[in-house]
């Protein structure tokens, strides 16, 4: 039961190295463990002169004895090894959200995931960054929902930056643009593809021209259209009208997804000349039909120009209709609205309707899709207004016809407190439960306070209790959608609990977790005031 | 620990009969002031429960409830009975001055400890929704009343021995006797061993140590018998010759520790027979066992499976700051249940803890928490000192705590901490993200485990604002 002094030639055990200890004689281990291996009964126990005496001298006994002196020797004169410490992260730049917000926050990403973009948001409005130590957590989110980057990378701040550097999984961070990045020529040159993506972005925020020019200058030795699309991306911050010459030259790409993004980029500048060639395509596919009508006559696969506009890929073999039908979808949607007023010499609200008459529902609902795409306010004023007071008959009829009815981008065009409002009239008591639920899902947050109300009074009413799930939907609706300070004006109790019941009285759990959410909420919004 | 019933969990006889007492030291709340917020989540097992319990915690759910008065002022005990979807309600109370941490008892079937009845309740109350009642059902008053005279038995080193003295050292004897037998033959088997060579070690099946490992169970020296368990394992690592021969070196040196008996040091002596398997009460340890009474500061914790496949342990590491004393708190769970333990880190626990004759293990009892400070570390060559003065006493000992002052994180063929001077020791484990996000690769107090085979595994950060974070 002895061991060698601590300092006795420090070895890794199983480390071939001497120690860096006083100098001995050779490290009699190794014949230790030949010896071992053969046997004891073939080969005797070697002598150990650098290890103390032990009392067998002889046998398994005495070479067990020795092994154990020397396992233990090796054990307690472990040698330090030397390695290259990281590189600090850079100075904090913003205070951690601190106390109870942390402990929100460890809550939140614990089990109520829903709520995470909403916390990232009030801290990085708060100009609060994420407490370090759940920083890991975070950013492994970031890596399997790539919806929650930009969030992400608002709040992780410089350190979380730093950090992404240490797992390839969170290698989407160092691409993502934040708030306070500041551009670095070094970065831009050397940099790799993310920490180009994300110095041209910064570069973008502060001097769109010189970020243009940068990028034009590089543009033809860009191999990889991966790449090309990536920088492309920064040029969607900052975008105006002198963007459009590179934009122009990006739609001639050998990539499809570079020449989509060119596309929906140009789709933002209504005033430049592609904007203008898109409209003479309309003109000369859309007349005036008898009767207040409109005709439209198909796009041929011989039009290289508008096919190119649109950067659709000319086609290979015959065009049949579903190719037609596809053309002239992306020209309604990508052609800035206001060529129809002109060529139908009518307003917004004139052209649904002449177009509703006409019977030609793709054209219809192109129409549609242009507003919520170009995110036009009269015209989706004007198309919800044609709805008004039908919105729930128009839900059935387009579910009946299987057509997707656009009234979420729609509603999504307006200021909050009109679609509200607009929502609000557009069901009563007596309204079926099912539409009620497919209304609400379409109505963007937050909620209005009287929209709230009207929920919550819906919920009291007639129909749930052949609609659990309806009942529960529309209780996730409201918990994730009302101003938390909402939570003390609705009623504490379940509204009509007789009715809903449910198994294991299903309605009311779902309305007390809506209450509860909100609460969270409430707090969640406090704490980081 | 915590323990599960005096009563049987599902025996058939109604509510009463379904009641499960459970006795958790997990928060060391002593007194018994109405709890805050804050404390209640303290207590709960996991962040689900939490959740759970926040669904529970609504005046309406609970028709009947109540706080028992202590007689010092506060609450002795709080209970109630939560309405939940079934016919019966279930009857949660918590007994809140029992001395040894907060006890709980719920008739649910939630393995849960504490279950959401009991935090939803404890929430209530924090919240002031539990009233005073000078009235209490049945059920509660006969579980305190019982736990009252458990207690009184406890505390009465008389009451706590065994009915018949006598006839306790002679159990004890003859498993002494067992274990030597065991021994004296395992002797003679690492011997054969040796003599045979270990060449052939890699090739054998797993019934040639298996048998040896079942007639040192046989033999009452579990510890040895999960030793020689362990070498079909051992053979198949890299470099197996020399880690095997390490390992028969240190089972050999354990048996002629064990037979040297008294002729050790009393810590040498501890270490050995626990290590061989004859284990000891807590009880016994509280009676008998040396006391030290200290501020403990709180190192960390880590969770590592427990010796068999359904069993989960705890091991909690404090360090006396008068004393400097290291002290190992260690808890075990079955697989579903996480084992719990008084002590939280970022504090210290003002307590006399009872060690175990190794000199390092102590009883899990709870103290008075007091604020913690950041402990005092040392570099990478004091601390493997301190490793090398511990090995001197228990030349087994794998895993010890180090605590490590201005260390950062250092990567070159694997992740390292590398103190100031440049000294470096290996991480066990891959990249330390919780380790580099908290101290952004600035100089930070670490506390890790030590286990010179694989490396630090770390298991607390100081951050600059002194704030202990739990890796």
């Amino acid at each position: 039961m002895t061991t060698s002094s601590p300092d006795a030639g420090r070895t890794a055990p199983g480390d071939p190295e001497p120690g860096r200890g006083p100098a001995q004689g050779p490290d009699s281990w190794d014949l230790l463990v030949s010896a071992a291996l053969v046997g004891t009964a073939r080969r005797a126990v070697p002598d150990t002169p650098d290890l103390p005496a032990t009392a067998e001298t002889g046998g398994a006994a005495a070479l067990l004895d020795r092994a154990a002196l020397a396992t233990v020797r090796r054990l307690a004169g472990y040698t330090p090894a030397r390695a290259a410490p990281v590189s600090p992260a850079p100075e904090a730049d913003r205070p951690e959200a601190g106390g109870p917000a942390a402990r929100r926050l460890e809550a939140v990403l614990a089990d109520r995931s829903g709520l995470l973009p909403e916390w990232l948001e009030l801290a990085a409005a708060a100009g609060l960054r994420v407490p370090a130590e759940h920083l890991p957590a975070l950013l492994d989110r970031g890596a399997h929902d790539s919806s929650l980057r930009p969030a992400v990378a608002a709040a992780a701040g410089a350190r979380g930056l730093w950090l992404a550097g240490f797992d390839p999984d969170w290698s989407y961070l160092l691409a993502e643009s934040a708030p306070e990045d500041v551009f670095d020529e070094q970065a831009w040159l050397y940099g790799t593809e993310g920490e180009r993506r994300r110095m041209l972005g910064a570069l973008r925020a502060a001097d769109p021209a010189r970020g243009r020019e940068l990028l034009a200058s590089v543009w033809p030795d860009l191999r990889k259209a991966e790449l090309r699309r990536r920088l492309l991306e920064a040029m969607g911050t900052g975008l105006g009208p002198d963007d459009a010459g590179l934009l122009e030259t990006a739609l001639d790409d050998k990539g499809a997804n570079v020449r989509g993004l060119a596309l929906s980029l140009l789709t933002r500048l209504p005033r430049c000349a592609h904007a203008d060639r898109l409209r003479d395509h309309v003109r000369a596919h859309a007349r005036p039909g008898p009767e207040d009508t409109v005709v439209v006559t198909p796009v041929g696969a011989d039009e290289a120009g508008l096919l190119r506009d649109l950067a659709l890929a000319r086609p290979s073999g015959a065009v049949g209709r579903r190719e037609r039908a596809e053309y002239l979808w992306t020209l309604v949607t990508r052609a800035p609205l206001d060529v129809w007023t002109g060529l139908l010499g009518t307003d917004p609200a004139g052209v649904l309707e002449r177009v509703s008459r006409s019977d030609d529902e793709e054209l219809h609902d192109a129409l549609i899709n242009a507003i919520g795409v170009q995110e036009d306010g009269e015209w989706a004023r004007a198309a919800l207004g044609m709805l008004e007071g039908k919105v729930t008959d128009r839900m059935l009829s387009a579910a009946r016809s299987r057509r997707p009815l656009q009234l979420e981008p729609l509603l999504r065009v307006l200021p909050a407190r009109e679609r509200c409002s607009l929502a609000e009239r557009s069901f009563g008591p007596r309204t079926n439960t099912r539409d009620v639920r497919s209304l609400l899902h379409a109505v963007p947050g937050p909620w209005t306070a009287s929209l709230a109300h009207r929920v919550a009074d819906r919920l009291g009413g007639k129909g749930w209790d052949r609609d659990h799930g309806g009942y529960r939907s529309v209780c996730d609706l409201l918990a994730e959608r009302t101003p938390p300070e909402l939570v003390h004006e609705l009623p504490q109790e379940t509204p009509s609990l007789a009715a809903v019941g449910g198994p294991d009285g299903t309605g009311d759990s779902a309305y007390r977790s809506l209450l509860g959410t909100l609460r969270f909420r409430l707090d969640m919004h406090k704490e980081l005031a | 620990m915590a323990r599960r019933g005096d009563n049987p969990v599902y025996p058939l006889r109604g509510v009463l009969g379904r009641l499960v007492l459970s006795v958790s030291p997990r928060s060391v709340l002593v007194v018994s002031d109405r709890w805050s917020i804050d404390d209640v989540w303290a207590v709960a097992p996991d962040a689900a429960s939490r959740k759970a319990a926040v669904k529970v915690a609504k005046a309406a759910s609970w028709p009947q409830r109540g706080a028992v008065a202590a007689p010092a002022g506060g609450a002795s005990a709080v209970w109630g009975e939560c309405q939940g979807s079934g016919s019966k309600p279930y009857l949660a109370a918590v007994h809140l001055d029992g001395g040894t941490g907060p006890a709980y008892k719920c008739s649910c079937p939630s393995r849960k400890i504490p279950c959401k009845h009991i935090l939803g309740l404890l929430a209530l109350w924090a919240q002031g929704e539990v009233g005073d009642r000078e009235d209490k059902p049945s059920w509660v008053g006969s579980w305190l009343d019982g736990r009252a005279a458990r207690q009184a038995r406890a505390a009465d080193p008389a009451g706590a021995a065994p009915a018949d003295p006598a006839k306790a050292a002679a159990t004890l004897r003859a498993r002494e006797e067992a274990v030597d037998a065991g021994l004296a033959e395992l002797r003679l088997w690492l011997h054969d061993q040796v003599d045979a060579g270990l060449a052939e070690v890699p090739k054998m099946g797993y019934d040639h140590w298996d048998r040896m490992a079942k007639r040192l169970t046989d033999a009452k020296a579990r510890g040895v018998s999960g030793l020689v368990s362990r070498l079909p394992a051992v053979a198949r690592q890299e470099n197996w010759p020399e880690r095997v021969l390490e390992h028969l070196g240190m089972v050999h040196l354990l048996i002629d520790g064990y037979r040297a008996g008294d002729a050790l040091g009393e810590r040498t002596r501890g270490a050995v027979r626990s290590r061989v398997g004859i284990t000891l009460k807590a009880e016994e340890v509280r009676t008998a066992g040396e006391r030290v009474a200290d501020v403990w500061a709180v190192l960390g914790r880590r969770t590592v499976p427990g010796a068999e496949d359904d069993m989960t342990g705890l091991r909690v590491w404090l360090r006396g700051t008068e004393t400097g004393r290291t002290a190992l708190a260690l808890s075990f769970g079955r697989a579903e249940q996480a084992p719990t333990t008084p002590y939280r880190l970022g504090t210290a626990v003002e307590a006399e803890l009872s060690f175990y004759p190794d000199g390092h293990r102590v009883v899990p009892d709870a103290g008075a928490e007091r604020p913690g400070t950041v402990p005092r570390g040392t570099a990478v060559a004091a601390a493997l000192d301190s490793y090398a003065a511990v090995l001197a006493e228990d030349p087994w000992r794998d895993t010890w705590p180090l605590v490590l002052a201005g260390v950062v994180p250092a990567r070159d063929d694997r992740w390292y901490l590398a103190d100031s001077a440049g000294d470096a020791l290996p991480l066990a484990t891959a990249a330390p993200r919780r380790l580099l996000a908290v101290t952004g690769g600035h100089p930070a107090t670490v506390a890790a485990e030590w286990n010179p085979h694989e490396g630090l595994t770390p298991i607390a950060v100081w951050d600059r604002t002194g704030k202990a974070i739990p890796l």
